[in-house]
Formats: C-alpha cells, sequence, structure tokens
C-alpha cells in the first residue's frame, strides 16, 4: 500500500485531486452541512441491499431459504437489487470521490477498490447469464452443483472485501 | 457521578487498548461492524417491505421471516460485539456524543418495535401469512424501515462527530 500511495504521488493524480477541489460541485459537496454523511449513508443502504440479495441467493443455492420458490424466482426477485444498488453504489461513490478529491483520488485503499469493483460487476454478469442459462439443471432439491454454490459463496466474500477496501479510504494515509 | 474512572479503567482493560493502539485494530473492527450492520439493515429493510406490502408479495410472511431473521439475529450478534469493541476503546469520547446515544436509543425503540409485532400482530399471522398484511403489520414494518433508515444516517455521523469530543 505504502508503495502504491508513492506512485499515486508520482502521477499527475494530486494535480487533478486539487483542480477538482476548487470546482463548484465538489466545494458544494465538501461544505454544505450532511451532504457527505448522507451520500455515505446512502451508498451503505445500496450495499446493505446488494450484500443482501447475495446472500439469499445463496441461501436458494444452498435450499436452506426461499424453499419453496424456484432457483428462477430467486433470481427475478434478488437479481434487480444488485443490479440497481450497483448503479445507486456508482453514483453516490462517483459523488463523494468529487466532494473529497484528495481523501478519494490519493487514497491506494480506493484505488485498489476502484480495480476491484468492475471486476466483481463483470463476475456477476457472467454468473447471472451462465446462471440463467442453466437455471433448471441448477434447481436441485439439495441445490445448486458444488462449484455454483462456491461461487456463490465467493460472491458474498466479494462484495465484503469491496466494503473493507470501502472502509479503509478513512485509514489509508495518502 | 464522575464515570471517568470507569471509562479509563474499561479503554486500559485488553480489549479496549488492543482496538485502540494496534494499527490495524480499530479500522478492522469497524469493517466487521460495518458488513454485519449492512446484514442487519438490509434483512429487516426485506422483511419491512414485506410487511409493507410492496415487495415479495406471493411469499409466505413466516417463511421470508424465517429466512431474513436468522441472518438479522446472527449479524446483530456479530455487529453487538464489534460495536462494543470499538465502543471499549474510546468510551469516553462516545459517552460525550449525543449521536451515540441517539443510535442507541433508536435501536432500543426498534427492538421494542420489532418485540410488539412479534407478540401481539404475529398472533394473527395465519390470516395473512399469504396475503395482504393487515394495518398493525404494516405500521410495524413502516416503523421499523423508517428508523432503521435514521439508525443508519446517525451510526455514520458518529465517524464525523467523535472528534469533537476526543
Amino acid at each position: 500500500m505504502v508503495a502504491f500511495s508513492m506512485w499515486i504521488q508520482s502521477t499527475s493524480m494530486p494535480e487533478f485531486a486539487l483542480a477538482l477541489q476548487k470546482t463548484t460541485v465538489s466545494m458544494f459537496i465538501a461544505v454544505t452541512p450532511y451532504v457527505i454523511p448522507t451520500l455515505q449513508t446512502i451508498h451503505i443502504y445500496a450495499v446493505s441491499m446488494l450484500l443482501v440479495g447475495f446472500i439469499m441467493l445463496n441461501g436458494r443455492l444452498f435450499m436452506v431459504a426461499n424453499r419453496s420458490r424456484t432457483l428462477a424466482q430467486t433470481m427475478d426477485r434478488f437479481m434487480p437489487w444488485v443490479w440497481w444498488c450497483l448503479l445507486v453504489l456508482f453514483i453516490t461513490g462517483a459523488l463523494m470521490a468529487v466532494g473529497e478529491p484528495p481523501r478519494d483520488l490519493q487514497n491506494p485503499a480506493f484505488w485498489t477498490k476502484m480495480g476491484v469493483v468492475p471486476v466483481a460487476a463483470l463476475l456477476t454478469l457472467w454468473f447471472q447469464t451462465t446462471m440463467r442459462r442453466n437455471i433448471v439443471a441448477w434447481d436441485q432439491p439439495r441445490g445448486g452443483p458444488a462449484a455454483v454454490k462456491a461461487a456463490s459463496v465467493g460472491f458474498i466474500f466479494l462484495w465484503m472485501v469491496i466494503m473493507a477496501l470501502g472502509r479503509w479510504i478513512a485509514y489509508v494515509p495518502t | 457521578m464522575d464515570l471517568q474512572p470507569l471509562w479509563d479503567k474499561i479503554e486500559t482493560s485488553p480489549i479496549g487498548d488492543w482496538v485502540a493502539s494496534s494499527p490495524m485494530g480499530f479500522p478492522n473492527v469497524e469493517v466487521v461492524h460495518v458488513i454485519a450492520i449492512c446484514v442487519v439493515f438490509g434483512t429487516v429493510v426485506m422483511m419491512d417491505m414485506r410487511l409493507l406490502g410492496l415487495a415479495s408479495k406471493d411469499n409466505r410472511v413466516t417463511e421470508l421471516s424465517r429466512d431474513a431473521l436468522t441472518w438479522t439475529w446472527g449479524a446483530f450478534a456479530v455487529a453487538a460485539l464489534s460495536g462494543t469493541a470499538m465502543w471499549m476503546s474510546k468510551a469516553h469520547v462516545y459517552m460525550r456524543d449525543p449521536w451515540f446515544y441517539a443510535k442507541m436509543i433508536l435501536i432500543v425503540i426498534a427492538g421494542l418495535n420489532m418485540a410488539v409485532f412479534h407478540l401481539v400482530t404475529w398472533k394473527t399471522i395465519g390470516h395473512w401469512d399469504r396475503g395482504p398484511p393487515p394495518r398493525a403489520a404494516r405500521i410495524a414494518g413502516f416503523t421499523s424501515l423508517a428508523l432503521w433508515l435514521v439508525v443508519i444516517f446517525v451510526a455514520r455521523e458518529i465517524g464525523f462527530t467523535l472528534g469533537v469530543y476526543e
């Protein structure tokens, strides 16, 4: 993280962050009371619903939740949450970065998070598409195949890692 | 009554001292706390939306409750333990922050709302398990949703105000 931080400092990112900080939008977000906490709160609402969406889908794959529903019904119920929440996370995250550019844009935890989130989103898309294609075969009385279950658990951990990186933004020195 | 000696004792306890002094202590305990709170919030919202008749309308309330509340209680226990560890690291600061009191009071009210719902309204679940919830259930769902939305905001405010009371 220290080497990454030093590398960020050697790029034009600090200058860009300072320039962004002087814009009207950035100053409005930074100085208006309760804007940053409100954005963070909405960010937390969205990540909560996304995480619980994956947990419920996971529960159905393991046949420990939503047992009266088919896998397709469970996907229809929770996957839209995941995508809508990702959109809200993107908007609130972008506004927070604009409001606090030096804190975020010079932060190695922030950029690590920004590297992991698109990977997680693409993997989610792949997982969703593959699951749709095999939905009947994977909807078994004892739950989905072991590899699918493992992948689903992996998604929960991946999003927990992203959440951890988000929190570490506040602590990693820039 | 001067409680400062008590806060000092808590802060210098092995847990309080580790969370406060270890460079990874507080941030990692906070990560666990945030993830746990997110699971509590997400599962509570899922249940509240059903009680309000806004989502999962064709799901049985009893099934949804069983699926959600197992996670809610498990995550709540983790959130309470990690929250206590964070509080022990600077108890005297938390005890001066009005946002901390607001969060605790709101969680107690949310708990009471849940208790009343389960002790009173839940008794008639057989009549509305598959159908639209009665007014009492909708009120309980709305109250719970409103309280937890505010709890998250207040919890975030603690992070912004603790430094003021150091």
